[in-house]
């Protein structure tokens, strides 16, 4: 079984926690051989993982250097792709999708008769087709943007006032975005995007050509990412590439084969675009219960543990406050922070360590930076504490979980579900609510013993990563079994 | 997660969404300006901490798309002039810095010929290869390697192209060392080689790095020098030169020794392509100023080139000018046709200062041929060479170095033809009145592709 697994970014290039699943993954199932794909900024230096001898290639695909040759006969395609990206309507969706196909497919016209690969494969040929052009480089995409702006405002679309500076940087973004629909795939029998967006675009391009199948998982939900890091362009470019993005999201969640979110949390924002409800399948994630023990017991203090990285989206602010009203009742609570400052958050770093000094907390936070293991940081507390605003399905909860640790947290994207009774969930933003929750498990240890067995177990029973693999495997398998020819346009075999 | 397209990330955490659903409008629109969609306020919901459960039990609403569709459709549509986000920016200031950029950068290329000036005295008698020679090669590197900096500064950092220019002066070194050294010239050629070719990679790197304001003290310092060497002589100022010659390319190069872990970028075919292009019109450039002025320099008095010397500022205000009113046009109009008219309003008021060169150069011919004073056929060449330098300055800026390369090669083939023709045809003619007369009849030939040039919203782009 050759499986492409694509990123965007991450595996096997950058670690964190999209990498450790990707890793997980590439090495629970030594039956498949597999095709790293990722797109890239610019060309990247070495993985920054070991990879195993099942992986047969590793491509990245830059979006950011170099532009290869453009593809002939683009410019009518990308004014037929811009023009249906502004509309909302199923019209707009199809001819979204025609447009986008098009650009993936060689041009007829650029065949040769003199050249075996257009002959025997043209989807596969380097010079004539697809792979090595850069779909969009070359044409007038401003120009273009600019036209189609302002047709679709004359047919009564809301979209703000677009200057030519604004249609420079939206086509220069949006030239970029597209150029993974040129990569170059090696031979597989199906395609696993580890995300929408541009991860989906190499998978688009492969069912096109070649009629492979494709699964996509969202760890986040790419569109909502997308829609959060769209607030610094001015509003007509922001509006633009949104309306590229929602365009492509909505295609990718309609022509995969299965969506694998890893919360229901993330199944609303797919179904709500467009992924038919009978080919989403949640899988969470899973962790080895062996690398995560049950702790033999627990500190004598009444010590709140938390461990993450320190960024705005795990609040720890309102986790600061929670404290100070947590020792209104039990004056001997500590907070034990674990995790590092990624560059860029020293700023919020700092805010939480003046609201430590503001509260009068000094002695009684510890900033312990990075660990080796969560359990480590889950052995200094009597309970595991999660107080952020925005969770896919947090790996450090079940982590808590699996080492039997009690824990509170907030309700926020997948984390009730993950939780279910096996802990204490409370709502976000919310300082006093966490310290009740807080207080109720610091208190009472039978109560603390007994949420944190019932969390034990469910986490046994739901989130070990043997069964994610198997659901993996299982999908793969499926997928495998019913692949069929998805399209009635001509589809080339694998070359 | 996805890390390939950049894009700053909003800072949900510092102030959540208010409490009552009668604020949550004014916070989306706060908070995201132009909203694009419900999707966009149900997205800036959720990473405030709203979630379904939220949306219900603290706004009332049954699900956060169904908050986010209410609260968009009470936030509305800000004003188009609100929404297009152009930041006001202090007019005064803005030309300010403008001006100061470009005579800046002018200073720079006028470093040499003062320097010329100032050591005169050791240029005479110099032979060809530490003297024109290494000037045409020099310039035309220049010219050449500046635009292959430009490439890689974009696209691998100015580390890279600082690294990329030395290597490429290196190269220019090396090659003409080994010539020098073949013609076997004296120890004061070499030394004339070397400052020529200091100043040159200095000039290129200070420009493709952005240190002209780190660099310009030390080339200030060696007009002083050289003021000093044509006035009071001795080993002070040559000291203070030699020093300043050294301290430019140290300073204009200071970026290649960063490591910003960016170290491979290798020039496409149509880069180098266009490089050679652009190195060719530097070439021509520096032959048409060989021919017209330094050929008949040593009889004729200094002021003579004075209109070059001013040429070069005002080429540079001229350009810097032309390109900040292209680009603010761009980011004030949102069509094809009004930007045109907008450049068109431009070109013409760059036109109208592109010919005043023509017309003081015919005036000035004129009054040379009734008054047969070769100091004044210096002036009308001078002159027109200014605006034919401007005019290629433009051509090459504009995306067009062939065309650069080729109005400056043919009309240095044409002055040469010319020197060769003119005492035949006219005889008494001088040499410098037959190059004025090519310039004259060339300069349209010139101008009206530079003219185009500049109205081609392509060149803006």
């Amino acid at each position: 079984m050759r499986v492409a697994l694509i990123n965007e970014g991450t595996y096997p290039y950058v670690l964190g926690g999209v990498s450790t699943w990707c890793d997980q993954l590439v090495r629970g199932l030594p039956e498949v051989t597999w095709h790293l794909v990722t797109v890239v900024g610019t060309a990247p230096g070495e993985p920054a993982l070991p990879l195993p001898d099942t992986v047969a290639s590793l491509t990245p695909v830059p979006v950011w250097g170099p532009a290869d040759p453009p593809r002939p006969g683009a410019a009518p395609l990308a004014a037929r792709l811009l023009r249906a990206m502004l509309g909302d309507g199923p019209a707009d969706a199809a001819a979204f999708r025609a447009a986008l196909r098009a650009l993936a497919l060689p041009d007829a016209a650029a065949r040769t008769r003199w050249c075996r690969r257009c002959r025997s494969a043209p989807s596969a040929c380097g010079r004539h087709g697809p792979p090595g052009h850069h779909p969009l480089h070359g044409v007038p995409l401003a120009e273009i943007l600019c036209e189609v702006w302002d047709l679709a405002g004359q047919g009564g679309a809301q979209l703000p006032r677009l200057s030519l500076r604004d249609a420079d940087e939206a086509a220069m973004l949006l030239e970029h975005a597209l150029r993974p629909l040129g990569a170059h795939l090696p031979p597989t029998d199906l395609c696993h995007a580890n995300a929408n967006g541009l991860s989906a675009l190499v998978a688009l391009a492969a069912k096109w050509r070649w009629g492979v199948p494709f699964l996509l998982t969202e760890h986040g939900v790419y569109l909502r990412e997308r829609y959060l890091a769209a607030g610094s362009h001015p509003p007509a470019v922001k509006v633009a590439l949104l309306r590229f993005h929602r365009a492509l999201a909505r295609l990718a969640y309609a022509e995969a084969a299965v969506v694998t979110p890893v919360s229901s949390f993330n199944r609303r924002w797919e179904e709500r675009h467009g992924a038919p409800p009978g080919r989403v399948t949640v899988i969470p994630n899973g962790v080895a219960p062996e690398r995560f023990p049950p702790l033999p017991g627990e500190p004598a203090d009444p010590v709140i543990a938390w461990v993450g990285r320190v960024d705005p989206l795990k609040d720890l602010h309102t986790l600061i406050k929670a404290l100070a009203a947590v020792r209104r009742e039990i004056p001997a609570a500590r907070l034990h922070l674990a995790g590092p400052v990624p560059s860029g958050n020293e700023v919020y770093a700092e805010s939480c360590h003046r609201l430590v000094e503001e509260l009068g907390l000094a002695g009684a936070v510890t900033f312990a930076g990075p660990v080796a293991s969560s359990r480590d940081a889950f052995a200094q507390g009597q309970v595991a504490a999660l107080s952020s605003i925005s969770e896919g399905m947090p790996y450090t909860v079940v982590e808590a979980m699996m080492c039997r640790r009690a824990t509170i947290s907030t309700d926020v994207g997948g984390v009730a579900e993950a939780v279910g009774d096996g802990g204490l969930v409370v709502p976000p933003r919310d300082p006093e609510a966490f310290a009740a929750a807080c207080v109720k498990l610091l208190r009472d240890r039978d109560y603390r013993e007994s949420v944190a067995d019932r969390g034990h177990r469910r986490a046994l029973a739901n989130f070990t990563l043997e069964r994610c693999l198997d659901a993996y495997r299982r999908q793969y398998r499926k997928l495998l079994a019913e692949a069929a020819p998805v399209d009635a346009v001509p589809v080339e075999a694998v070359p | 997660m996805s890390q390939a397209v950049p894009g700053a990330q909003r800072d949900p955490a510092d102030a959540g969404p208010p409490a009552t659903r009668a604020q949550l409008p004014a916070y989306a629109r706060a908070q995201l300006g132009w909203i694009a969609d419900t999707d966009e306020v149900a997205a800036l919901l959720e990473a405030g901490g709203v979630n379904d459960r939220v949306a219900e039990a603290r706004y009332g609403a049954p699900s956060v798309f169904a908050l986010a569709h209410d609260v968009r459709r009470v936030a509305g549509v800000p004003a188009q002039s609100a929404a297009l986000g152009v930041q006001p920016e202090s007019e005064g200031a803005r030309r300010g810095a403008m001006v100061s950029d470009a005579l800046m950068r002018a200073s720079l290329f006028l470093t040499p010929a003062a320097l010329a000036v100032g050591a005169a005295r050791w240029l005479a008698g110099q032979p060809w290869q530490t003297t024109t020679g290494l000037l045409v090669v020099g310039w035309s590197t220049a010219q050449a390697l500046s635009y292959m900096g430009f490439c890689a500064a974009g696209a691998a950092g100015v580390a890279v192209a600082a690294r990329r220019l030395a290597l490429g002066f290196g190269a220019l070194a090396a090659a003409w060392a080994v010539l020098l050294a073949v013609a076997g010239v004296d120890l004061r050629g070499w030394l004339v080689s070397g400052a020529q070719l200091a100043l040159f990679a200095a000039n290129a790197a200070a420009l493709v790095t952005g240190r002209e304001r780190i660099v310009l003290p030390a080339a200030a310092c060696s007009w002083v020098a050289a003021a000093g060497l044509a006035t009071v002589g001795g080993p002070g100022p040559v000291v203070l030169l030699g020093l300043t010659l050294l301290a430019m390319p140290v300073l204009a190069y200071a970026p290649a020794v960063r490591r910003d872990g960016r170290t491979g970028w290798r020039p496409r075919r149509a880069q180098i392509v266009t490089a050679a292009a652009h190195g060719l019109a530097g070439a021509g450039q520096a032959m048409l100023f060989i021919l017209v002025v330094l050929a008949e320099s040593a009889h004729l008095p200094m002021w003579t080139a004075l209109p070059l010397l001013a040429g070069i500022p005002l080429t540079e205000l001229m350009l810097t000018w032309h390109w900040q009113r292209a680009a603010r046009g761009r980011a004030r109009l949102s069509g094809q046709r009004p930007f045109l008219r907008h450049l068109t309003r431009g070109a013409i008021a760059g036109a109208a200062a592109l010919l005043l060169p023509l017309a003081a150069g015919l005036a000035l011919a004129a009054r040379a041929h009734a008054t047969a004073r070769p100091a004044l056929w210096a002036l009308a060449a001078a002159t027109l060479l200014a605006g034919v330098q401007a005019l290629c300055l433009i051509l090459a800026a504009h995306r067009r170095p062939a065309l650069a390369a080729a109005t400056a090669w043919c009309l240095a083939s044409l002055v040469v033809a010319a020197a060769f023709l003119a005492d035949g045809l006219v005889p008494g003619l001088p040499a410098i009145a037959a190059g004025t007369a090519v310039l004259l009849f060339g300069y349209p030939f010139a101008f009206v592709p530079a003219v185009s040039a500049m109205i081609d919203p392509w060149s803006h782009r």
